[in-house]
């Protein structure tokens, strides 16, 4: 199956409306600030297992590409990001809201997410048939250090403090190792507690930590009220010349969201940002910014849409998820048998296409429902707390239970809803926990297969070019917030 | 690291507990971890064991650990994870009262959700869940009681009967 038929298996009814469904769910919840797109695609999971392994692909993909749009819309008309991507796009979306133009500000965001959802769908399928042919010749050690410099650059790249970046990712590691090891067969760190012989499923870990910690952090916030503002849609389409004004900032903001999506464990939030500082340092005008200038939600809306596509790109050739809610799409894959990495392409073709196909394709569902129904959705964010936490808390638990039938993974995923809001509550970024938890496994399966290899010697790790240069990355990258925040210290002791 | 960004004010008596419980919380963690993994039996054909991995990992985030609390110590900051997974509330109307005590209610009624299943069934279970916890968190006004009531039983019912048909398994 080549691209071609990917797009030919969307249109078939059952992976159509899987589509529409998951991009329509991806933007209501993506809009609500209750609820993330990664702890959506988590808590829809296991109404999957039934599904193949395209469906299921086609649906999480939209749902990934809706959660990641949704949240412009709130944040422009109500100035409360529904995803922590779309926290830039308040800067400049809620002014224009407030100034009396609501549609040209939604106008500007939407055509900002499909144009650098459009691009990044490029890079995708150029850049992973690349990379997969290129990481076939990686070996054991190379796949390591890979591994490692994935979760150096997941703590380093992280805005705040990097040690607590690093302990978040280590602690999800450490969450990974209880129940049987696969390469000796023993049973470890399971506290003499039969229900640990299987290990903490990492579909309840994730639920607790992406959904059920929310619920508690939103528990508190129960009274918050929202204002409310006049909704028309005039000027949600833009003019030709708004696009051509545009192209620059669209094409630089994409660039961006591309890269940074490419580098593991780094989410859209952190591409808007750079975006967003980007545009404005280069601009000729950086004091209109924040008060409601086309530039602002052009440049933070293109980006974090253009994250998605960078994001898969690593996740599908090397099998290391470029972002929080792509490490969700991981771990689905895995629980389908699908293996991404390099051999994917030869393995599971239809997977590959569906999920390219599913990736533009949503795009555009995204562009005409948004279009057609940000207003009644923005209403959607009226309906009180009250009735939806619960109904959240109960979807975890059903998600926990029916990946192994244990009541222990519903606790599971309750703990670890406590342990992460417990973990917010210290300021320690969660993503890398979350992706700590998805590679551990594979490091270690790695690191053990290369030392038996060569007989227990760590020497290849620096005596192979690329794992060697993987390594070069990873202290390079380890060190650079010190020489940064020393150098920083520096010139503000000199003024 | 990033987190060396040696501020001089020193942080407040919050974050500083906060960071305090953290590093201890990781500290009690690895002992428990490295306690656990050095009971493991060394595999023969294995050069590195199943408990060395965990082992290193927990030593790691020991120094790591006892970097916070050194900093803690000398009355250095260690500046948070800006990168929340949460989305921000934080710029809305700020005219309302948070309320920390519905947070240990959702954790409790969460718990007790969870032990209710096994006794009285999970659709019972899921209707006195979405109604206890729904009527907690509403400003119990009648009005809002009754809309409680309809979705904890349209919720219970729903979800259950929903997933059934998704041949999803119940707890």
């Amino acid at each position: 199956m080549d691209l071609a038929q990917g797009f030919l298996y969307l249109l078939q009814p059952a992976p159509l409306g899987l589509l529409c469904l998951g991009t329509l769910l991806g933007i209501i919840v993506g809009a609500l600030p209750g609820l993330t797109g990664g702890a959506l695609l988590a808590l829809t999971l296991p109404i999957t297992y039934r599904m193949s392994s395209p469906d299921a692909v086609t649906l999480m993909t939209a749902m990934y590409v809706g959660g990641i749009s949704g949240g412009l819309i709130t944040a422009t008309l109500m100035r409360i990001p529904g995803e922590p991507s779309s926290v830039v796009t308040t800067l400049d979306g809620f002014p224009m809201a407030r100034a009396g133009r609501p549609g040209r500000a939604l106008g500007l965001g939407i055509s900002a997410s499909l144009i650098g959802g459009a691009l990044s769908w490029v890079a995708l399928v150029t850049l992973s048939p690349l990379l997969a042919r290129w990481a076939l010749i990686f070996g054991p050690f190379e796949n390591f250090a890979l591994v490692l410099m994935a979760l150096v650059l997941i703590a380093s790249l992280s805005t705040g403090s990097m040690i607590k970046g690093l302990l978040s990712g280590s602690l999800g590691m450490l969450v990974s190792y209880p129940g049987v090891d696969e390469t000796s067969g023993q049973l470890r760190l399971t506290l003499g507690l039969h229900e640990m012989a299987g290990g903490f499923s990492n579909l309840a870990v994730i639920l607790g930590v992406f959904a059920i910690s929310q619920v508690l952090a939103d528990a508190m916030h129960v009274d918050q009220k929202f204002e409310r503002l006049d909704m028309g849609v005039r000027g949600i389409f833009l003019s030709p010349r708004d696009y051509v004004r545009q192209s620059w900032n669209i094409l630089r903001s994409a660039v961006i969201g591309i890269w940074i999506g490419i580098l593991p464990g780094v989410g859209a939030s952190i591409s808007s940002i750079v975006a967003y500082s980007t545009a404005k340092t280069m601009s000729k005008t950086p004091e209109k910014f924040g008060t409601g200038f086309d530039d602002g939600i052009v440049a933070s809306e293109t980006a974090n849409n253009a994250n998605t596509g960078g994001a898969l790109i690593p996740m599908i050739t090397l099998g290391i998820p470029g972002s929080p809610a792509a490490s969700i799409l991981l771990a689905a894959l895995l629980l389908h048998n699908v293996q991404p990495g390099p051999t994917l392409f030869t393995n599971h073709p239809d997977v590959v296409n569906a999920l390219m196909a599913t990736h533009l394709a949503a795009h555009v569902v995204m562009y005409v429902m948004m279009v057609a129904g940000c207003m009644l959705i923005a209403r959607l964010m009226y309906v009180h707390r009250a009735y939806i936490l619960p109904i959240i808390v109960v979807l975890c638990a059903i998600g926990a239970y029916a990946e192994n039938g244990r009541m222990f993974d519903v606790g599971t995923a309750l703990a670890f809803g406590v342990v992460g809001f417990a973990l917010e509550l210290c300021a320690v970024p969660l993503g890398p926990l979350v992706i700590g938890l998805i590679l551990a496994p594979l490091a270690e399966q790695q690191l053990r297969a290369g030392l038996m290899a060569s007989d227990g010697s760590l020497l290849p790790l620096v005596q192979r070019p690329l794992a060697a240069s993987f390594l070069v990355v990873s202290v390079f990258f380890f060190f650079w917030p010190l020489w940064r925040d020393a150098r920083r210290r520096r010139a503000a002791l000199s003024t | 690291m990033t987190a060396m960004d040696n501020s001089a004010s020193p942080d407040s008596t919050a974050s500083r507990r906060r960071d305090l419980a953290f590093a201890l919380g990781i500290l009690a963690v690895c002992a428990l971890a490295i306690w656990e993994a050095r009971k493991q039996p060394r595999a023969p054909f294995d050069p590195v064991g199943a408990a060395a991995v965990p082992i290193a990992t927990a030593a790691i985030m020991i120094v790591l650990a006892s970097v916070i609390l050194v900093r803690l110590w000398l009355n250095r900051s260690t500046r948070g994870g800006a990168q929340s997974l949460f989305s921000s509330t934080d710029a809305a109307d700020e005219g309302y009262v948070v309320r920390p005590s519905m947070s240990w209610a959702a954790i409790a009624l969460s718990f007790a959700f969870a032990a209710a299943i096994p006794l009285a069934g999970f659709m019972v279970a899921t209707i006195g869940f979405l109604v206890v916890f729904g009527w907690v968190l509403s400003n119990r006004s009648p009005r809002s009681t009754v809309i409680v009531l309809a979705v904890g039983l349209a919720g219970g019912v729903g979800l259950t009967l929903g997933f059934r048909a998704l041949l999803v398994d119940l707890p």
